[in-house]
């Protein structure tokens, strides 16, 4: 149980189930149903009397009279105005309208807090274990509500893919629920329709044969029964799944190497010495959490124990995983491949099956580094990982598991499962023969589920000309998107907080999603939707998903379903541990893979996810579109990210410098970022931007986040190039300039502030080696210091009898992934500025992650994270220096910021050394929609224009630990007060608490000998102390 | 006398230091009536169409502040160039702008007073009015420069249902308090220096309108001896008062920097840079005003070339000594041995602002040098464009100390660069209209000269010249020195 659980006794989740189920019942079927779809005035299935239903004249006459302004809206519906108001005139409607008994949810029960329920107390939190599904692949949550509303997705602590932190598109994914651009009605031909018109669609063009479903992947066994039964019933239907940002490489690679595609389950805790081989576990992976969790594990270890440990990254883009590795190689990803090989012909190992030997050999003879490595991997045995990335071609993960295995990996570093559909070919050639089919007139109607392939899918593979031979086009999706305006029938998906479903996670435990809430535009998932096919009377997914758990139960059900879905999951439902054989027989295949990418003059294009969009449906997310890379640090755009090596070659001068991109007939022009450590010759793309259709505007503003934010790049991405994961093109300097919005390194290259930049950075960002760290302890990080002068205070200094809260920042595990960022915004209400805004150095973010790069070698340097939020100090600058006194000392040391004190002088601002005070310069949250406003927090103020705020600790965290700690009559014990940020942190860098109490986790960490103050020359004792980062590197010539 | 006169430009040169002799401050033969004719004549006679033409231009650029402050506060500081690390940007640099061109007139009314330096009896009076202004406008920037103008009230220790007082550590409301009574004590110094004068235009007055409004300004003053004696007294307490406050004021507003502990802010020299800064600064704007308004009203043997020289002469003095501050700041920059400090000011000279830093060491350390020599000194054309130069540099000054600190201070992640907006430079120049506004209304209505101070002057020349022709035509007879001296005297 987390402790976040913990304050809340007695909660079961089954009173929301039954609410919500009952709801979705109601709102789904029974009006229509009751009443006859005809006489339903909009999609939106409320009404406000019979007069309205039957849409009288004197209706119309009446609401003109009520409501003289509202009238247009009111009769349009609840599609064009906030649900809330219209709510509201409903019932002011219903009143006056003099009919007795007028249902707006016939034979719903509504919240009856009249009869309150167990556990539910207005105001206070409650938190419920639900799921989203990400490319096929669950992540466990536990998401906060504040009286019906989720306002917060945190990780399920009780999950083993999870162990309670989230990552930084998840923390996101809760502001899409309340995204005013959200789809909210059937549209049939750019008109509103009705789900029952819908449906007797969809009946029909099933009915009439050759229906195909091109489906975003989903590892739902409930979705998957559907479609196994929607497969059986149609003549001619076929089901097919795309997702742009697949692994099928990693899936091709393993039935390259095993003969069936197998699931590789990785356990860094136990990896002594990590090999990435263009891959990105640590961020990009859909188990990136748990990755995580054991990278810092080991990194522990390795301080800690005699154990040797190491990271090796071999890459060609700069990844955040290439960021925390102790050694990071660059080489082109074409040349990856012979890396590989070379390493794997230097090793001294059995089960290499014997065509492959040949094609070590044609991989040349290995360079000193990686015969270093290689006899690293042989003295590693048993605790070495090696891991390819999605970039990389299926012959590269063949090998990197045969690595695996041959050294001993399986069943330590490494678990093989069998993959959950081993029939399915890759998503490439699904979406290839989709098109065949289509161009073939096997195809009479098709069913887009989720996923966005207008938008996404391979430039070369036709899709979108070929959708528009298909006679009947049917769209399920949160937003009227790309693929929405391609097909005649939109119907609004329900987001995954508003609907019930299960998956697996990576590991293969059944996870369960549950509803949060209701369905606030009508949405449906996609099991729903293919049950108004398949049944007469179609079954609610609740009903669906409790039949698919009813299958695998135990006991009594309603007892082992309430379990579960208080869980969260389904316990020791993860995939089984298999021992496959490794396999020779692509020997060829991997030579032509060592000896194609030799020679190649032009430039390596990789498409890579973005950190935060990742394949683009993250694109009207303002807090992801906020959030800086966290390698480039560009905020709302995308960038074509070069090497400064070729920067000078495409003529690129600086940041935001045009550069034409060309990858076969097809050109995409678009703003460069020099990032040192880029490998020359490489270009990398990040997907997902450049979409415009987001066209909602309601209240005269616009919802469309994304217009002008960045560059789509898929129309250069072919089926080759998703399958080999980068292309071959060239890149020109294009005329122009583009401004691109960074948080970070305003500064030129070589100018005297980038010089003084790296020698502060070796101050703040403290980074020893670990031979020196385990010979010299602390002095090795001491010696990094710069000049401490003797310390003396101009004034008293604070005493404390009670708390003394503080924080500790372990930079050897921060990975600056993001997570923090996020879930530092969702928590404490933190407004989203816009690029504009950004570009002038006014973003809200109350923790930033600065990146710093060291060493001369802007080929391929080192980086070092170092998350910054506000640091509570002692000796508080801002607080000697504000007029007015509005940012004080607490009792329990934290620096208090009093809004509504505030005149807004920005005095504190400019004496903070740390420059972690933000400013509302404007009026950020200026008439939020009604659903914009649901997504804040209740416990935390919205701030006001001309006010300074700042990072508090998450002091109403701390205020609901002292509550809950009193009301049991309790001390506050160390970890019940936990800010967003340390909550959700993958690598758990983050630690907080109380420094009065010796034992605490946060007095340890101040108290390692790896610890040190920022700044601290200046005496202002920060409460928030670093611990260095410890590299492993190899030394020259070992 | 057959003596030839010296003439420079035109002008009578009399600005020669001949040992035993004593050049004439008021020229043109000048008593107490003609001088009285002079200064009055400005108020009396009917304004003329340049006059028209420059009040009309005052307001039009008056009237972009006017529509820029409503936008500024309706809107949000955002309209604005300041960002994170940049929190302070134009509306402080004008604040400490027009607090340092404030200085002059008190410098020249007071502490020349105590001085005795009888040459600023000419130039006391306008150089007074532009500290009154300049001080006003000083004070409405802090007031609209903050995020919720409408709070700006909380910075003064009113009593307030919450018990709050403002903190005491906080050197903005030090600032609040010094700048809060400079403006009183210079506003009081200034009437009260100009009731005799007003009392003049009173009893000149030809229609009621101006009988009832100077009368009421001149609190009924009669020039009894009585009332000169108390008038004496209370100046020079007054200037007495005034004289620390001159350097206080901008001691005070230093502190907002020097308190702090931003690097290029944090520096013990601040106080008496900052102090000879004003004094550079409020001479060459003092200069700027006065050269075209000698030659507007006529006023040319009043406010003469030695007048003008004197103050350039200040202006050098002043330049150089501002030239030694930035001197010694890079000198303790690098031998304090603080690395931080250290980059700050390389960043100054060298960094993403060197252009404005170069453009301040331009203008107020280089082009003063110019004064070396007397015929710069004493040349209107050159004078009028150093003072220009003076005031942009001065401006500059204060832009580099806030703007260049604060955009590289300690954590270079957070560095970023301040552009300013539209807004940042229409309030800039609109404050220039607000300043030209009140001062071409104060040409207007206003004794521009300190008519009984000059008169002092001219009474002790006149004394001076009859002695001096008494010696010449009767040998041996001794000079009779018992006259009193007139009342008003400066000295």
């Amino acid at each position: 149980m987390s402790p976040i659980k913990n304050q809340q006794p007695n909660v079961t989740e089954s009173d929301v189930t039954e609410e919500l189920k009952t709801g979705k019942l109601a709102t789904g079927n029974v009006v229509t149903g009751a009443l006859g779809a005809g006489n339903v005035v909009t999609g939106v299935d409320l009404w406000r009397s019979l007069d309205e239903v039957a849409n009288t004249e004197e209706f119309r006459q009446f609401v003109a009279k009520e409501f003289p302004t509202h009238a247009p809206e009111v009769l349009e519906g609840a599609s064009r105005r906030n649900f809330l108001k219209v709510m509201g005139a409903s019932l002011a409607l219903a009143g006056m309208g003099g009919l007795t008994g007028c249902l707006r949810y016939p034979r719903e029960k509504i919240l009856p807090f009249a009869s309150r329920p167990e556990g539910r107390i207005p105001g206070v939190a409650v938190h419920y274990a639900t799921a989203l599904e990400k490319d096929g692949v669950s992540q466990a949550l536990l998401a906060t509500t504040f009286d019906g509303r989720p306002i917060k997705v945190d990780g399920n602590p009780d999950h083993p893919m999870s162990l309670g932190t989230l990552d930084v598109t998840g923390q996101g994914s809760v502001l899409e629920l309340y995204d005013p651009a959200r789809s909210r009605e059937v549209v049939h031909d750019k008109k509103a329709s009705t789900w029952a018109a819908a449906r007797d669609a969809l009946r029909r063009a099933h009915a009439a044969g050759g229906m195909a479903v091109l489906a975003a992947p989903s590892s739902s066994p409930t979705v998957r029964r559907m479609r196994d039964r929607f497969l059986k019933a149609g003549s001619g239907a076929q089901w097919v799944e795309f997702c742009p940002l697949s692994r099928d490489a990693e899936r091709e690679g393993t039935k390259l190497l095993f003969g069936s595609p197998y699931r590789p389950i990785y356990d860094f805790s136990k990896a002594r010495l990590v090999v990435t081989l263009d891959a990105d576990p640590l961020m990009t992976h859909p188990a990136a959490l748990a990755h995580s969790r054991g990278f810092a594990a080991a990194r522990v270890a390795r301080r800690e124990t005699s154990m040797f440990q190491r990271t090796v990254a071999i890459e060609s883009r700069f990844s955040v995983t290439g960021s925390v590795a102790d050694q990071r190689i660059t080489a082109r990803a074409g040349d990856i491949a012979g890396i590989a090989a070379r390493i794997a012909g230097a090793l001294n190992a059995s089960l290499i099956p014997a065509d492959l030997t040949a094609a070590f050999a044609s991989a040349g003879n290995p360079t000193p580094a990686e015969v270093a490595l290689a006899r690293d991997l042989n003295a590693q045995r048993g605790g070495v990982l090696v891991i390819a990335g999605d970039h990389q071609p299926a012959e590269v993960h063949a090998l990197a598991h045969l690595l695996n295995v041959a050294l001993e990996g399986v069943g330590s570093t490494v678990q093989y499962s069998q993959d959950i559909d081993p029939t399915r070919t890759s998503h490439a050639d699904q979406i290839t023969k989709l098109v065949g089919d289509i161009d073939a007139g096997r195809v009479k109607s098709v069913l887009i589920m989720g996923g966005n392939p207008v938008f996404d899918a391979p430039a070369d593979s036709g899709l979108a000309g070929a959708l528009s031979k298909v006679a009947t086009r049917f769209r399920l999706g949160e937003y009227q998107d790309e693929t929405s305006n391609a097909c005649q029938w939109h119907l609004p998906q329900a987001h995954y907080l508003e609907t019930w479903l299960d998956g697996h996670s990576w590991d293969g435990t059944l996870t369960l999603t549950q509803p949060m809430i209701e369905a606030l535009y009508g949405g449906r998932n996609a099991a729903e939707v293919v049950g108004l096919i398949l049944d007469e009377t179609p079954k609610s997914a609740y009903d669906l998903v409790r039949e698919t758990v009813a299958s695998s139960a135990t006991g009594d059900f309603e007892t082992f379903w309430r379990e579960a879905i208080h869980r969260g999951f389904l316990e020791n439902s993860a995939f089984r541990a298999d021992s496959p054989r490794p396999d020779g027989g692509w020997g060829a295949a991997l030579t032509s893979r060592v000896t194609a990418s030799s020679g190649a003059s032009d430039v390596e294009i990789i498409f890579v996810g973005d950190y935060t969009l990742h394949d683009g449906c993250h694109a009207n997310n303002g807090w992801l579109q906020e959030c800086p890379d966290p390698m480039t640090k560009i905020a709302w755009d995308n960038a074509a990210i070069v090497a400064p090596a070729d920067a000078e070659q495409f003529g690129v001068k600086k940041n935001g410098d045009l550069v034409t991109v060309t990858v076969g007939s097809k050109s995409v022009t678009i703003a460069a970022f020099v990032l040192p450590g880029q490998t020359p010759g490489t270009v990398t793309l990040p997907v997902g931007y450049g979409r415009d259709v987001f066209d909602r505007v309601a209240g005269g503003v616009s919802y469309n986040l994304a217009k002008g934010s960045g560059v789509d790049v898929y129309p250069l991405r072919t089926v080759a190039a998703m399958k080999n994961g980068f292309a071959l093109g060239t890149v020109k300097r294009a005329s122009g300039h583009y401004k691109l919005a960074t948080t970070q390194d305003h500064n030129a290259i070589h100018s005297i502030e980038q010089v003084e930049t790296e020698r502060r950075a070796s101050q703040f960002a403290r980074i020893v080696d670990l031979g020196e760290y385990k010979q010299k302890h602390g002095a090795s990080v001491k010696a990094l210091a710069g000049h401490v002068p003797h310390l003396e205070s101009l004034f008293d200094e604070h005493s404390y009898h009670g708390h003394k809260w503080g924080m500790g920042i372990d930079l050897d595990l921060c990975t600056g992934c993001s997570a923090c960022v996020i879930a530092c915004q969702a928590e404490n209400n933190i407004a989203v500025t816009g690029k504009d805004e950004v570009a002038y150095g006014r973003e809200m973010h109350w923790i930033r992650i600065d990146r710093y790069f060291r060493g001369n070698n802007y080929d391929n340097p080192e980086v070092i994270h170092q998350p910054l939020t506000c640091h509570h100090c002692e000796n508080a600058p801002c607080e000697q220096v504000c007029p007015v006194a509005a940012t004080v000392h607490s009792a329990e040391g934290l620096n208090d910021m009093v809004y509504n004190r505030c005149i807004g002088t920005r005095y504190c601002s400019n004496n903070c050394p740390y420059k972690v005070r933000r400013f509302n310069y404007f009026n950020n949250a200026k008439h939020p929609s009604e659903q914009e406003q649901m997504v804040y927090n209740p416990e935390v103020t919205v701030r006001a224009r001309g006010v300074m705020e700042k990072c508090t600790y998450c002091v109403q965290r701390i205020n609901q630990a002292k509550i809950s700690a009193k009301n049991e009559n309790r001390a506050v014990r160390d970890g019940d007060a936990i800010p967003a940020c340390a909550q959700t942190c993958p690598t758990q860098a983050i630690t907080f608490g109380d420094l009065a109490d010796a034992h605490s986790q946060v007095s340890e960490a101040h108290a390692s000998d790896r610890s040190y103050a920022m700044l601290e020359e200046l005496n202002v004792k920060p409460r928030t102390h670093y611990l260095a980062r410890v590299v492993n590197s190899p030394r020259e010539g070992s | 006398m057959a003596e030839a006169v010296a003439r420079i430009g035109g002008e009578i040169d009399n600005t020669q230091d001949v040992p035993g002799r004593r050049e004439n401050l008021i020229l043109g033969n000048q008593n107490d009536s003609t001088v009285t004719d002079v200064v009055c004549r400005i108020v009396e006679t009917k304004p003329t169409k340049g006059w028209f033409i420059a009040l009309f231009f005052s307001l039009s650029v008056l009237g972009l502040l006017g529509i820029l402050v409503p936008y500024l506060i309706f809107t949000g500081i955002g309209v604005w160039g300041v960002n994170n690390p940049v929190g302070w940007g134009f509306a402080i640099v004008n604040f400490v702008f027009w607090v340092g061109i404030g200085h002059a007139g008190t410098l020249i009314s007071a502490i020349l007073f105590l001085f005795r330096q009888k040459w600023r009896t000419s130039i006391n009076r306008a150089a007074e009015a532009m500290t009154i202004f300049a001080v006003m406008f000083a004070g409405l920037f802090p007031g609209i420069h903050v995020g919720r103008a409408w709070f700006a009230y909380w910075m003064f220790p009113l009593p307030n249902q919450m018990s709050m007082w403002p903190n005491f550590r906080s050197p903005l409301l030090w600032d609040v308090f010094a700048v809060g009574t400079y403006f009183t004590v210079s506003l009081l110094f200034w009437y009260m220096g100009m009731i005799p004068d007003i009392a003049t235009l009173r009893d000149r007055a030809e229609n009621k309108f101006r009988r009832l409004g100077y009368g009421l300004l001149a609190m009924g003053w009669t020039g009894s001896n009585r009332m000169w004696h108390r008038y004496e007294r209370a100046y020079l307490l007054l200037a007495a008062l005034a004289t620390p406050l001159v350097l206080s004021v901008h001691s005070v507003v230093s502190f907002d920097f020097a308190v702090s502990l931003v690097p290029g802010w944090h520096t013990t020299i601040f106080p008496p840079y900052f102090v000879a800064g004003a004094i550079f600064s409020g001479f060459a704007m003092v200069v700027t005003l006065l050269v075209p308004c000698r030659a507007i009203f006529g006023l040319k043997e009043i406010i003469t070339l030695r007048h003008l020289e004197n103050m350039n002469k200040i202006i050098m003095v002043t330049g150089l000594m501002v030239g030694y501050a930035y001197g010694i700041e890079f000198f303790i920059a690098w031998y304090g041995g603080n690395a931080v400090e250290k980059f700050t000011f390389q960043n100054r000279a060298f960094g993403q602002y060197a252009w404005a830093y170069w453009i301040m060491v331009s203008c107020n350390v280089i082009s003063p040098q110019i004064y070396w020599f007397k015929k710069a000194r004493t040349s209107l054309v050159i004078m009028f464009i150093v003072s220009i130069f003076v005031n942009i540099g001065m401006w500059f000054e204060r832009f580099v100390i806030t703007i260049s600190s604060l955009a590289n201070d300690f954590v270079p992640s957070a560095w970023d660069y301040y552009k300013p907006t539209f807004v940042d430079i229409g309030i800039l120049i609109g404050a220039f209209g607000l300043f030209f506004t009140m001062f071409t209304l104060f040409c207007r209505f206003l004794p521009f000269i300190a008519i009984s101070e000059v008169k002092a002057v001219v009474a002790d020349q006149n004394r001076a010249a009859e002695l001096a022709l008494l010696h010449s035509t009767q040998p041996g007879e001794a000079p009779s020195g018992a006259e009193p001296a007139p009342a008003g005297a400066g000295g």
